[in-house]
């Protein structure tokens, strides 16, 4: 076997085993040697006076040494009784994933990754059993290295990209509260703890990673041609009675297919190169990364440079330090997303363009300059030439990127151990946009020009003692701990138009005839927290663990700005009871309950004070503008809001483990909701955050794993996961519903569902009949009902992985039922309007499409958003190299990703929620980019 | 604290450690406390700072896509006009006084209106709650907020009707349930706050306060509200004291087209009340924008063209006397590109664009500088004619004052009579109010009257079918819009 590790017990030296599982070291009779290799069980064997030694290392049932990384301290799988998923490594790297959260799709039962869109770099959200909160945010804590992060969703680029995937050892997820609740007023949506890479004593590895990764898109929307729009046109008028215009009759079609222009196949590139080792002292691990991903639209992009610098050193018999530094920087071109305001709304993002733009109109005139997208009089203003769009626009967001910190432990008596860490995140962001004067339709022919730019510094200091003894059977472990947390972000937006040339885009301000007044803003956010946990061990069969934090958290009002958040947690380890030890086919059978609870902090800042925001207005004669001050409205009640979860679950493992089975059910109680409450307008207010309500999640998670046949040559294993969780509103405010974004808070009804009218077919007249619910005889916002809901019922995932001798061919699906989009692009699309391009379906929505026809946010345009997907299928080969001492090992591998999707969704993907994780609306498919499929062609050598 | 440790080998103490370091990390309180350092956290009552509100309480008016009049209310509400051609898709619509189908259209603009309501609101309580400023001081302030306040009420009733009328700001989120007052109420409403406005405004504001509310301009209001309710009386009164007060108040006819529809003076002596508009991004207006076709920008006239609206020719504009110099400022059929004259691109049924408001030097489409006046000196004229001619028929006094405003219309001498531009004489009283009712529609036309001329005197349905309009239904059945899906939804109060 390649790769093993021997080393001379005591000392620094040692070696690896070689491509063909031969190896060579200096020994004297009586020095004990170690060998290891992860996933056997290690050996050591003392030396007497052989000059050859063959070792044939045993298997190591997966579960039995694997680690969880809880919060403040890891503990052994085995002794763990809350409920968690984890992912390694060698997982993380089966699929050539550009942000770290894809790694994780499928893999773990009970966290939904989902991409907002297939943009490169695209923001990704993770759902943990659940969604729980509308204004609170529902994504988890990220915790990096011990350090907790803000996932900073900017513009849904996504801020978790920064870091290279190839840097990580592991990544687990705790779901439930005796695991989170040490993370206290944050770990409500669950945490996600990562650990990047360390080096191993005596192990000196260097290895390089390449991938090449093709990318076309995955299905092109059904849209009318040329021939197809003027005929829909003239249906319109005539349908209406009106004169058909002479523009139409005469008009030319130039049959451009502007998905085809707009698109491309893109060649994604990722290498890393990682330097790895150290003696008993000191470790390190070194790696670099560069990737390059163009995106499937012409003109977009994402590319990334990274570097890791992680050393763990011990200082001495009582003193060890790990420090940890990542450096990158991100460039992503984008296609003008949009964020449904009317600056940015469908017509003026570059999807939009591509999906409304007139197919009769020509890419090119023939002088050379570009089409010109508004063939008729009355068509739409909004939508640019597409190709040109992809062509002269710049979106661009550049990140810098530093990430790092130290942790310092203290052996202080025998079992007593501190712990001091101090972490630091700080990143620059520049946000460019240029919308060229040759764009008529997005510049007004003039030139607009826009830089925001935000700089964000969060720093967090920890303290914390622990405190191990065996008392006889019993073993204790206790914690006590502070942390302090305090970050700013600084603002500042510049907007400007009317520039001389292109030539400049917006790098110049003083360059446009027009600057609007610069905005500036700082936000600050500070925690103050105070921790404590206790595990007891009787017996190794009887498990408890007890933990409480105290949070206080600046977002909230004067006077409740503290929470607390206690857990308590039992098991029993039924397989180590004695009258268990006989029962051989059941390796493992643990029984653990848990309750405890988390907060949501992740609000805005400053929503309970008075705060008069500064606006301009034109008034006055001189500059024409006045400075004034508008009033908020405060909510001086504005506090946590607490989830309470109760989890029960089984570990089975039967055969030495061979098959194992881990059963979950929890029941999620989150009272004191946040929501950003829609208003009625004549109260003078649109909108106010406010804790609202009460929301139920309960679910049940069940995942199964085989190691089917595992002998020398041939090794087949199965994994599957399956999720089910259902979501209600239990209570609200005097148990009326409210909205809030797109969406209606109900009791009774799903978190964040869709409210509409229902079509109930076709009145005599060929029009869309709806239910009349008030039977008032008029179809208005009073007639709504439940339509659907963006949250998936049921996510499963099946793995499966089958090695013989040099290949290994693995596959792994996922399925997410239940769940419904807001297909806002197909709503556009399909309004009987003839301004823009429309969906060659648009005759099953109105058969006879005219003037007159009212076109209704209906349950038609809520799609069923499920789909089952290979989402990931690899064959794999070991290179055979000889004797080699140079290289070590190395495989090549052929992966495809999202090769194949099932579903009824009508738009790209129905992977999409395009305005990301936390906005109000969600599961909406508004201009999203495009998803793509891939075939990848990569490279790893250990040197 | 080594030694320390290593003597404790009593359980018992770690809880109280633990306790103790909890205890200290977690009270502190000035950490917590949130001072934001780029915005204003509002305690007492200043004389700065309830200017700023004031001016705050106005901002909604003028805000950039806030869809009042720099966008889509200017453009719905003249597309009321019978002369107004509206593109095909929702101007079919309210080309067919169909209002229903647009119902939505409405959601914006009604939120602007009642975020103007609200902040003033805000602003008369604070006013009424505060002990500390002298009431001399308050006593402005507190008529502007009844000003803009009065002004959101009277279009959201003439828009809409019956709507919730909210006199007072809320608290929290809880009691946002209001119904609807009938417009009567409503109305009687706000003239009895605008007699306070009157009784307290200034004469003139200065000039780096131009666009703020003045006596003149809480007259003219109340002058166009008694018009509505035909209580020519009042009416009557009102225009005489802004006509007789225009040398206090600084009131004139401003003698140049151009310079009284420029985008770039800062005022004129002819504004009573208008909205700001400034040649500076989101700080401007659509209008001109909507007015023109696609090569506006190289013909000089705006940032951009998108043919929102244009003008048919209905009767009205078909009629209109080539020497009035307003015909020829107001309708365009030609524009220059490159020094050469030619055809304008018009919508299907459109024979002319509207030539009113025009900024080729308007940075982009959201920054034509052109202020949209609400009340200017010229509709004193014509109210007073109007009225006098109700009342006491077509004497002097009545021709006197329309004349003011025909001799300006036609560039000659405002003091000496004209047989060009003066009224005929000797017309009967209805002869006379009909051409008052054609008077108004020149001078106003694209300034968002025409439509209220049309329902106030009962005209609506006959002007719109001479027109060539097709009224859903075969008449217009209703004359005010729906009220929004985001107001019903989540309004309860509301059946």
């Amino acid at each position: 076997m390649p790769g093993v590790t021997i080393a001379k017990k005591g000392t620094s030296s040692g070696a690896n085993s070689d491509v063909n599982g031969k190896y060579s070291i200096d020994v004297n009779p009586g020095d004990v040697l170690v060998f290891s290799f992860v996933g056997y069980k290690y050996q050591e064997v003392k030396i007497a006076n052989q000059s050859v030694l063959n070792i044939q290392l045993a298997v190591d049932a997966k579960s039995l040494e694997e680690i969880v990384v809880t919060g403040y301290g890891n503990q052994k799988k085995k002794d763990f009784l809350g409920s968690s998923s984890s992912i390694k490594s060698a997982t993380i790297q089966e699929m050539p994933v550009v942000s770290v959260e894809s790694a994780m799709q499928g893999r773990m039962t009970g966290v939904q990754v989902q991409q907002s869109s297939g943009q490169p770099g695209a923001g990704i959200s993770i759902r943990v059993r659940g969604v729980t909160s509308i204004a609170g945010g529902n994504e988890p804590l990220f915790v990096i290295d011990g350090v907790p992060q803000y996932n900073n969703d900017n513009r849904a680029m996504n801020g978790m990209s920064s870091f290279n995937a190839s840097d990580i050892e592991s990544i687990e997820v705790l779901k439930d509260a005796s695991a989170t609740a040490i993370y206290g007023s944050r770990g409500a949506n669950g945490v996600v703890q990562i650990t990047t890479k360390s080096g191993k004593a005596g192990v000196s590895r260097v290895t390089y990673e390449s991938t090449y990764t093709n990318q076309i898109i995955q299905r092109k929307l059904n849209l009318m041609n040329g021939v197809q729009m003027l005929d829909f046109i003239k249906q319109y008028y005539s349908n209406s009675n009106l004169v058909l215009p002479a523009e139409v009759t005469n008009a030319k079609n130039s049959e451009t297919d502007w998905q085809d222009q707009v698109l491309r196949a893109a060649l994604q590139q990722n290498h890393t190169l990682s330097f790895s080792g150290g003696n008993d002292k000191t470790q390190y691990y070194v790696s670099g990364n560069y990737l390059d991903q163009p995106g499937i639209i012409k003109g977009s992009d994402f590319n990334r440079g990274s570097m890791r610098f992680n050393l763990t050193s011990q200082l001495n018999s009582r003193i060890s330090l790990r420090t940890y530094m990542t450096v990158s920087r991100t460039v992503a071109n984008g296609f003008s997303a949009t964020d449904n305001s009317p600056t940015r709304h469908q017509g003026k993002n570059g999807v939009g363009a591509m999906v409304l733009a007139s197919p009769t109109v020509p890419v090119y005139n023939p002088d050379g300059t570009y089409g010109n997208p508004r063939p008729f009089s009355f068509s739409g203003i909004d939508v640019e030439n597409p190709l040109a769009f992809t062509k002269e626009s710049l979106d661009r967001n550049t990140v810098v990127r530093f990430q790092g910190g130290m942790d310092f432990n203290i052996k202080l008596a025998e079992g007593l151990v501190n712990t001091t860490r101090l972490g630091g995140d700080y990143f620059s962001a520049r946000a460019d946009l240029y919308w060229p004067i040759v764009l008529a339709q997005l510049s007004s022919g003039v030139g607009i020009g826009q830089l925001t730019t935000t700089s964000s510094l969060n720093v967090v200091a920890e303290d914390y003692l622990e405190y191990k003894k065996k008392f006889g059977d019993l073993e204790f472990e206790g914690i006590v701990g502070g942390s302090i947390q305090s970050a700013q972000q600084d603002i500042i937006n510049l907007l400007g138009s009317k520039y001389i040339s292109d030539d400049l885009r917006n790098y110049s301000f003083a360059a446009a005839g027009s600057v609007s007044k610069p905005v500036t803003d700082i936000i600050t956010n500070r925690l103050v927290s105070g921790f404590s946990r206790v595990r007891l061990n009787f017996k190794d069969r009887y498990l408890f663990t007890a933990s409480i934090r105290r949070d206080g958290a600046s977002v909230f009002s004067k006077n409740k700005k503290y929470g607390i958040f206690p857990s308590l947690g039992l098991a029993w380890k039924a397989s180590e009871e004695p009258f268990m030890k006989n029962v051989t086919a059941i390796s493992n059978l643990k029984v653990r309950a848990t309750w405890g609870q988390s907060g949501n902090p992740a609000i805005q800042p400053y929503q309970s004070l008075l705060i008069g925001n500064v606006i301009n207005t034109a008034q006055g004669a001189g500059s024409g503008l006045a400075v004034g001050l508008s009033p908020t409205l405060p909510n001086d009640n504005l506090t946590w809001e607490t989830t309470t979860q109760t989890n029960a679950g089984l570990d089975f493992g039967f055969l030495n483990d061979k098959y194992r089975v881990t059963l979950d059910y929890y029941v999620k109680n989150t009272t004191s909701l946040l929501a950003t409450v829609q208003l009625p307008p004549s109260s003078g207010y649109n909108t106010i955050i406010d804790n609202v309500g009460e929301v139920e999640n309960k679910g049940f998670e069940l995942e199964i794993g085989t190691d089917l046949i595992a002998t020398k040559d041939l090794r087949w294993s199965i994994d599957a996961n399956l999720s089910i969780n259902k979501n209600k509103v239990v209570a609200t405010k005097n148990n009326l519903p409210f909205s809030s974004g797109n969406s209606r808070i109900t009791p009774g009804d799903p978190l964040s569902s869709f409210y509409g009218p229902k079509f109930n077919g076709y009145a005599a007249d060929g029009e869309m009949a709806f239910m009349d619910v008030n039977a008032d005889g008029i179809i208005d916002g009073r007639d709504n009902q439940y339509i659907g809901n963006p949250y998936p019922s049921t996510i499963i995932g099946l793995n499966t992985s089958l090695k013989y001798k040099r290949f290994n061919f693995m596959m792994t699906w996922s399925s997410v039922q239940g769940n419904s989009i807001d297909n806002q692009m197909l709503f556009t699309a399909a309004a009987p309007s003839p301004i823009y391009n429309r969906s060659a379906e648009i005759y099953t929505y109105y058969p006879k499409p005219k003037a007159s026809s009212i076109h209704r946010r209906s349950d038609l345009f809520i799609e069923d958003g499920s789909y089952i997907r290979l989402r990931n299928i690899r064959i794999d080969y070991s290179l055979p190299l000889g004797d080699t001492k140079f290289i070590k090992s190395a495989n090549i591998y052929l992966s495809g990703n999202n090769i194949i999707t099932i579903t009824n969704y009508k738009g790209y993907d129905p992977e999409v929620n395009v305005f990301s994780g936390n906005s109000l609306q969600q599961g909406v498919d508004s201009g999203a980019y495009p998803g793509s499929k891939t075939v990848t062609l990569g490279l790893t050598v250990n040197f | 604290m080594i030694q320390v440790m290593k003597k404790i080998k009593n359980i018992q103490l770690i809880p109280i450690l633990m306790i103790l370091m909890m205890g200290s990390l977690t009270s502190c309180e000035k950490f917590l406390e949130e001072i934001p350092p780029a915005r204003y956290q509002i305690s007492t009552l200043s004389k700065p700072l309830l200017d700023a509100f004031v001016i705050g309480a106005y901002e909604p008016l003028s805000r950039s896509r806030g869809r009042l009049w720099e966008s889509t209310l200017t453009r719905d509400i003249e597309g009321l006009a019978e002369y107004c051609q509206l593109p095909a898709g929702g101007g079919t619509n309210y080309m067919n006084y169909n209002f229903e189908p647009q119902r939505n259209d409405n959601a914006a603009r009604w939120t602007t209106f009642y975020e103007a309501i609200g902040k003033s609101n805000l602003i008369i309580k604070a006013i009424d709650d505060d002990k500390s400023l002298a009431e001399n001081i308050k006593a402005p302030y507190k008529a502007e907020a009844y000003f803009v306040r009065a002004l959101c009420y009277w279009w959201l009733t003439r828009m809409h009707g019956d709507v919730p009328l909210r006199l007072s700001p809320i608290e929290n989120s809880d009691g946002t349930a209001l119904p609807l007052t009938s417009s009567k109420t409503v109305i009687d409403q706000i003239t009895k706050d605008l007699a306070f406005c009157e009784a307290n405004l200034p004469n003139k504001v200065p000039e780096a306060n131009t666009g703020r509310a003045t006596k003149g301009s809480a007259k003219m209001m109340l002058a166009d509200i008694y018009l509505w309710n035909k209580d020519y009386t009042n009416a009557r009164l009102k225009a005489k004291e802004v006509i007789d007060n225009k040398a206090t108040y600084g009131y004139d006819l401003v003698k140049s087209l151009e310079t009284l529809y420029s985008p770039s003076t800062p005022t004129n002596s002819e504004e009573i009340f208008a909205i700001k508009f400034s040649q500076q991004k989101a700080l401007g207006s659509f209008l001109p924008t909507y007015a023109f076709e696609g090569r506006a920008l190289d013909a000089g006239l705006a940032a951009r063209g998108i043919s929102a609206l244009m003008c048919r020719n209905a009767p009205l504009i078909k009629d209109w006397d080539r020497k009035d110099l307003r015909r020829n400022w107001n309708l365009i059929d030609t524009i220059t590109l490159k020094g050469v004259k030619v055809r304008a691109n018009l919508i299907p049924q459109a024979s002319f664009m509207f030539g009113k408001f025009r900024d080729g030097a308007a940075p982009e489409e959201t920054a034509a500088g052109n202020d949209y006046y609400l009340y200017r000196f010229a509709e004193a004229y014509l109210i007073l004619a109007e009225c006098e001619n109700q009342l006491n028929g077509p004497t002097q006094a009545a021709y006197d004052a329309v004349n003011q405003v025909r001799r300006r219309g036609y560039g000659v001498d405002l003091a000496k009579s004209s047989t060009l531009a003066d009224f005929p004489a000797g017309l009967s009283k209805t002869a006379f109010d009909d051409l008052i009712f054609q008077e108004r529609g020149y001078e106003f036309i694209y300034e968002c009257k025409r439509w209220w001329d049309m329902v106030r005197t009962g005209r609506a349905d006959a002007v719109a079918k001479a027109a060539g309009k097709t009224p859903t239904g075969g008449s217009i059945a209703r004359f005010t819009l729906y009220l929004p899906d985001v107001e019903l939804v989540n309004n309860p109060s509301i059946k």
